[in-house]
């Protein structure tokens, strides 16, 4: 078996050798949150080179996707992105009615922002949160899990499942909204603000966190675009693309709201990022919510969509409908379509081939998170090992989501 | 003399400071708790309808149920939880039929994603909130969801779980 060696990788000579030694950040460390594996070439507390191992999560899902019916797909998206699910099964739903060519109601799509943008707060405060641990500065974790605590509470009220959502099916939803539920989220934005503005002041303006933070993992907008980097990491490094902006999906265009944009495109940067948009998240939940059209939660095209279990019960063409969508037998059209959300971490997008069989032809999903990990060795070489940990958490970079 | 006023002044800034965060202490000691102490308020905790715990299958007071055993359930299922065993019997009126006899359902490899529930046509699966799904052994993880000597029930009546859920 071949070893990977990182001194090869340089092309160290005999004298370098001495010099350097070889450190393994992973795949276990604590540090990394995740399994990562990363070998990095230390000279003293400087890291001269770094080789990054993925794979160690590889669960096959694009495979395994390929004997599937399109909505057994949606329990495996859950496992990419785990701490914010809901935008992943949103986004593949999205993905199948593109490829079926059909339009959802806006009281749908209005659902659709208020959970996708609950799960951006949940998964955003996580990641600040998490960037402030690893930069030692434990108590503002702390604080915001609270509110992460309730936006979970939310998920149990709206689908019955707090981490693994398998949240909605192709066409809108299975319920609608509970009372309750909306009353949750009601509380949860009347209540986040006061605990953001504490979290803000512990860090933001905290001139120790800024010292460890800025000018730390930074990569130029250049270099960015041309890795593939999407969402906050991109516009921290100051290119202001958001898929919710540029290619508008479940009637994103009908609000106002801020793409905040970075400078330098270093730690402190994509925290600053993602605290502005966790902002805007709470306007987009709030705006969403207050013109929440009536309607039906779910899409009326029985061919495609589940048909009320009353009717399928009681009715001859329901049932049909029901028994061949559950079987896999509705009319999927031969096409090839590319359907992408922002997810909470960039750009999560779903390349379907159909062949109009029960099950996608190939599937390939854009993880943003394997895309932030090539840019790591470049981002880190040259910084100290603290500072390499911190490039890490800031990048939001997920297990689940790297390897697939 | 300025290190004698150094001390002084650094002393009192320490008490200061000290005062200042116990006053958070204190202030915090008396807001409401958010934890909850779960064992012993099994009473009072509140989990939501929802909430995908423990799969199912509702009888009524006459030990019926709605399964026709069709076992869509059974293909639906991502992780291969269900086992729909049917068996053929003879009506009164010499007509065969298929009748569930029983329905197995291993928690251990169910993923609670809610597609058995979806998928069945006739409502006779369930997912309960009941969370407090540990056991000792796996072998009680594998679990009989029809009761023991249960029939299907007539198509007429009411259905057993109440529209909107």
């Amino acid at each position: 078996m071949k070893t990977i060696n990182s001194e090869h990788h340089l092309d160290l000579t005999k004298e370098d050798e001495k010099v350097y030694s070889t450190l393994n950040l992973g795949p276990t460390h604590p540090a990394t949150h995740g399994i990562f594996q990363n070998i990095l070439t230390m000279n003293g507390e400087t890291i001269v080179g770094a080789e990054q191992t993925i794979g160690y999560i590889h669960r096959a899902f694009e495979k395994i996707a390929e004997r599937r019916p399109y909505y057994q797909i949606t329990t495996l998206t859950d496992r990419l992105n785990y701490c914010s699910s809901p935008i992943n099964n949103i986004g593949w739903h999205l993905a199948v009615e593109k490829l079926l060519g059909v339009k959802t109601t806006k009281r749908v799509d209005y659902m659709r922002i208020i959970v996708m943008e609950l799960a951006r707060i949940a998964d955003h405060l996580i990641c600040n949160s998490v960037i402030g641990v690893d930069s030692g500065a434990l108590t503002g974790f702390v604080y915001v899990f609270e509110e992460r605590e309730k936006i979970y509470e939310i998920y149990e009220e709206l689908c019955g499942a707090r981490l693994t959502t398998n949240l909605g099916r192709v066409g809108g939803f299975d319920r609608d909204f509970s009372p309750l539920a909306i009353q949750k989220i009601r509380d949860l934005i009347n209540g986040l603000p006061k605990v953001l503005h504490e979290f803000e002041r512990l860090l933001m303006r905290n001139r120790i966190f800024m010292d460890r933070t800025i000018n730390v993992g930074g990569i130029s907008a250049e270099r960015a675009l041309n890795y593939g980097f999407t969402g906050p990491n991109l516009r921290a490094a100051g290119v202001d693309y958001d898929v919710r902006v540029m290619e508008p999906y479940s009637s994103y265009n009908d609000f106002d709201f801020i793409v905040p944009v970075g400078q330098n495109g270093d730690t402190y940067d994509r925290y600053c990022v993602r605290q502005t948009e966790l902002w805007e998240s709470i306007k987009l939940v709030s705006n969403a919510l207050d013109n929440l059209p009536e309607g039906k939660f779910n899409s009326e095209v029985p061919a495609f969509f589940m048909p009320p279990k009353e009717d399928v019960y009681s009715k001859m063409e329901p049932l049909i409908s029901h028994f061949k969508m559950v079987m896999g037998e509705i009319d999927v059209p031969e096409k090839e379509i590319y359907s992408a959300v922002e997810g909470a971490n960039g750009e999560l997008g779903f390349y379907v081939v159909a062949d109009g069989g029960r099950t996608p032809y190939r599937l390939h999903f854009r993880r943003p998170g394997f895309i932030y990990y090539q840019a790591f060795p470049e981002m880190i070489t040259g910084a100290a090992l603290s500072d390499a940990i911190l490039t890490m958490s800031s990048m939001n970079v997920i297990a689940g989501e790297l390897d697939a | 003399m300025s290190s004698v006023s150094q001390y002084f002044s650094g002393l009192f800034t320490g008490i200061k400071s000290l005062m200042l965060g116990m006053s958070v202490t204190w202030k915090e000691l008396w807001t409401k708790k958010v934890t909850q102490q779960y064992p012993e308020n099994r009473g009072t905790l509140v989990i939501s309808d929802r909430f995908r715990a423990e799969l199912t299958m509702p009888h009524d007071e006459n030990n019926e149920h709605a399964c026709t055993a069709c076992g869509i359930c059974q293909m639906n299922c991502p992780n291969g939880t269900i086992t729909v065993n049917s068996k053929m019997i003879e009506t009164e009126d010499g007509k065969k039929k298929k009748i569930l006899d029983t329905y197995q359902w291993d928690l251990g490899m169910c993923t609670f994603c809610n597609l058995c529930v979806l998928t069945c046509p006739s409502d006779a699966i369930k997912f309960e909130n009941t969370f407090e799904n540990a056991v000792f052994t796996r072998s009680k993880l594998m679990q009989q969801l029809n009761h023991e000597g249960s029939k299907l029930r007539e198509k007429k009546k009411e259905p057993l779980i109440p529209k909107g859920e």
